[in-house]
């Protein structure tokens, strides 16, 4: 590796761009890189993954929870009028259901898929 | 009042057979009674921890917050779900395969072996059972409220007849039969709740059942319908602070103990489901109907306050019982009786299971663990009957002489107190570097600071409470717990080896 870089950047008349074998050579050292980074990151995938895909998931799902919270989704809007789904769930309820339901998948697709101890 | 007593003679007698049952079929040792030889699959898992956490409060505390503040008390039940699921799907297997490989009976004695620590052993003991006995004692009065909203009769007939339950059933029948009876009480107790609430609304409003009720609420009392409720309570910042305690039950100890009586580990991969399913999706949503919808429709807070005048109580103690003055107006007698079997049922249910962790953690944590190391079997199982008798009598005691709102009750203090072994259990089972030194110093700062922020009053405020008892000292707790981990020497590798590693293994083979 250190002796292709030393031909695309130093022992080349022309800079090494402009000759097909300093590009393709200069190009080889970027992929190689990014081979390494992409074993770095599929290793890291390999060992831990969906477990932590899975916590990340769950942790920015009551992140968000609060934030919509503090955003006043469940006060009343401008318009004056109280949010009323399908004439009795108010607002509280909706967005405690939609977390509800959201752990529900999060946990169907991780535990009967990825939990390691199944 | 003959077919009451009828009624409540016979369910009491359903429980007493089936606890007499139970003391004749079981093996008469220590893990057998303590933790049900540790064979309970993932049905009788499920009634048994759903009812455990479903108290009187579900059907009388938690609606009458809503009828009095509105509908942001909800977000405490979804912040609750997910710290139940996490429990069981994140520290459960671990738990349990800790305690099974080295037989340990109690969590508390899981910890105090984790950190080789008998003062932490004594100190989580005693913090665990000062919350949970008084809120023992909220089971039975909660109960009496719910007799005399009824009858009529004092309220102390309803909380001696569910106490005398709760000793027959725990003393006799210990932690598998109260599992087994949670079956029972909680098919009455569900049947009770919707039962009660379908009839209601057909009564109430047969045109248009619950939209009708929201069109009723929307004109006379329309900020029930959003938060931050009629009472302003319920702000961005306090529906948040409730989201996050209701996190923290996953800290239940009643609740933790649970784990620890599993047949295999294929119970943690199924039982969150059905936390999701029927706990979030279904039944949680029926006493929020109750108390934000129904109740408040039915009964405008004018009325409800001349009665709690008439009685001569707060507001939020009237509405405490609000559901069943509710029912007892609108429907039939025969239900009336029903309905409070219902609630006794949840009662029993939970103090039964409150019991028996307190009286595990006396006998096994503070009576073996640090008076008598080579207690027998049956001296371990003769302490903690002993123990359900003093429990009893002590917790009613305490909650007579302090009665007050039952919601706020849970929020304020127990969950707070509850939440201080928090730390040291998470970062026992999970992270290799907590040491003794960090679990003691944590936990003593958090209970310290807790039980000072909590009796401290200056001109009428706590003024240590920053936001919700348990933030400032829960933060508190873990800071100093991870602060004192990492400026003392980590743990032995016997001990790396026996609580991490051990496990790992056991969990990855152990066929299910």
């Amino acid at each position: 590796m250190g002796e292709r870089r030393h031909g695309v950047s130093l022992g080349s008349v022309r800079p090494a761009h402009l000759t097909v074998s300093g590009y393709l050579d200069s190009h080889i050292d970027l992929i190689k890189i990014l081979q390494f980074l992409m074993f770095l990151i599929m290793k890291e995938m390999l060992r831990h993954t969906p477990g932590r895909v899975y916590l990340i998931a769950l942790l920015l799902s009551v992140v968000v929870f609060i934030a919509i919270l503090v955003d006043g989704v469940t006060t009343v809007p401008e318009s004056g009028e109280p949010i009323v789904l399908f004439g009795w769930m108010t607002m509280p309820l909706v967005i405690g259901v939609a977390f509800v339901l959201f752990w529900l998948v999060a946990y169907l697709i991780y535990f009967f898929v990825f939990w390691p101890y199944r | 009042m003959a077919a009451t007593i009828i009624f409540l003679t016979l369910f009491g007698a359903v429980i007493v057979v089936m606890a007499a049952y139970g003391y004749r079929i079981s093996a008469k040792t220590a893990e057998d009674y303590m933790l049900g030889g540790r064979t309970i699959g993932v049905i009788v898992m499920f009634f048994f921890v759903l009812f455990a956490i479903s108290s009187a409060w579900t059907f009388y505390g938690f609606p009458g917050l809503l009828f009095t503040q509105g509908p942001g008390y909800v977000m405490f039940i979804w912040g609750s779900v997910a710290g139940f699921a996490g429990l069981y799907m994140f520290l459960g297997p671990r738990l349990w395969a800790l305690a099974k490989i080295n037989r340990f009976l109690s969590p508390v004695e899981v910890l105090s072996e984790r950190y080789e620590s008998k003062a932490l052993r004594l100190i989580l003991s005693l913090s665990i059972l000062a919350f949970i006995v008084p809120y023992v004692g909220i089971q039975p009065l909660g109960v009496g409220a719910g007799f005399e909203a009824m009858t009529g009769l004092p309220a102390i007939w309803g909380a001696a007849y569910t106490a005398a339950i709760l000793i027959v059933l725990v003393l006799l029948g210990g932690m598998r039969i109260v599992a087994w009876v949670n079956i029972f009480l909680g098919t009455v107790y569900v049947t009770a709740l919707l039962g009660s609430l379908a009839w209601a609304v057909f009564r109430l409003f047969p045109e248009g059942g619950l939209a009708s009720a929201v069109s009723v609420l929307a004109e006379q009392r329309p900020a029930m319908l959003a938060t931050p409720g009629p009472t302003g309570e319920f702000t961005s910042i306090v529906l948040a602070g409730t989201f996050i305690v209701g996190l923290l039950a996953f800290a239940w100890p009643h609740v933790a103990i649970g784990c620890m009586t599993a047949r295999d580990k294929s119970l943690f991969k199924w039982f969150p489901l059905l936390i999701f399913v029927f706990g979030g999706l279904f039944f949680y949503i029926i006493p929020f109907v109750w108390g934000s919808i129904v109740a408040p429709a039915a009964m405008p807070v004018e009325e409800l306050q001349a009665l709690a005048s008439q009685n001569g109580v707060e507001l939020q103690v009237e509405a405490d019982r609000v559901v069943q003055t509710v029912i007892t107006r609108t429907l039939p007698a025969w239900f009336g009786v029903y309905v409070l079997l219902g609630v006794i049922a949840a009662a029993v249910s939970t103090a039964a299971v409150q019991l028996m962790t307190s009286s595990v953690i006396v006998s096994r944590d503070v009576i073996q663990g640090l008076f008598r190391e080579d207690a027998t079997d049956k001296e371990i199982t003769s302490w903690a009957r002993w123990a359900v008798v003093v429990i009893v009598v002590l917790s009613l005691g305490i909650s007579f002489l302090n009665q007050g709102a039952m919601a706020l009750y849970l929020t304020d203090v127990s969950v707070p107190g509850f939440a201080q072994w928090a730390p040291a259990l998470v970062g026992g089972l999970l992270w290799k570097r907590g040491t003794r030194q960090g679990a003691i110093a944590g936990t003593l700062a958090g209970v310290v600071y807790l039980v000072a922020s909590l009796l401290i009053v200056v001109d009428g405020e706590r003024i240590l409470v920053i936001g919700h008892p348990v933030i400032p000292s829960l933060l508190l707790n873990t800071i100093v717990y991870m602060v004192v981990s990492w400026a003392t020497p980590r743990p032995s590798e016997q001990i790396e080896n026996q609580f991490f590693d051990e496990v790992d293994a056991y969990l990855k083979a152990e066929a299910t």
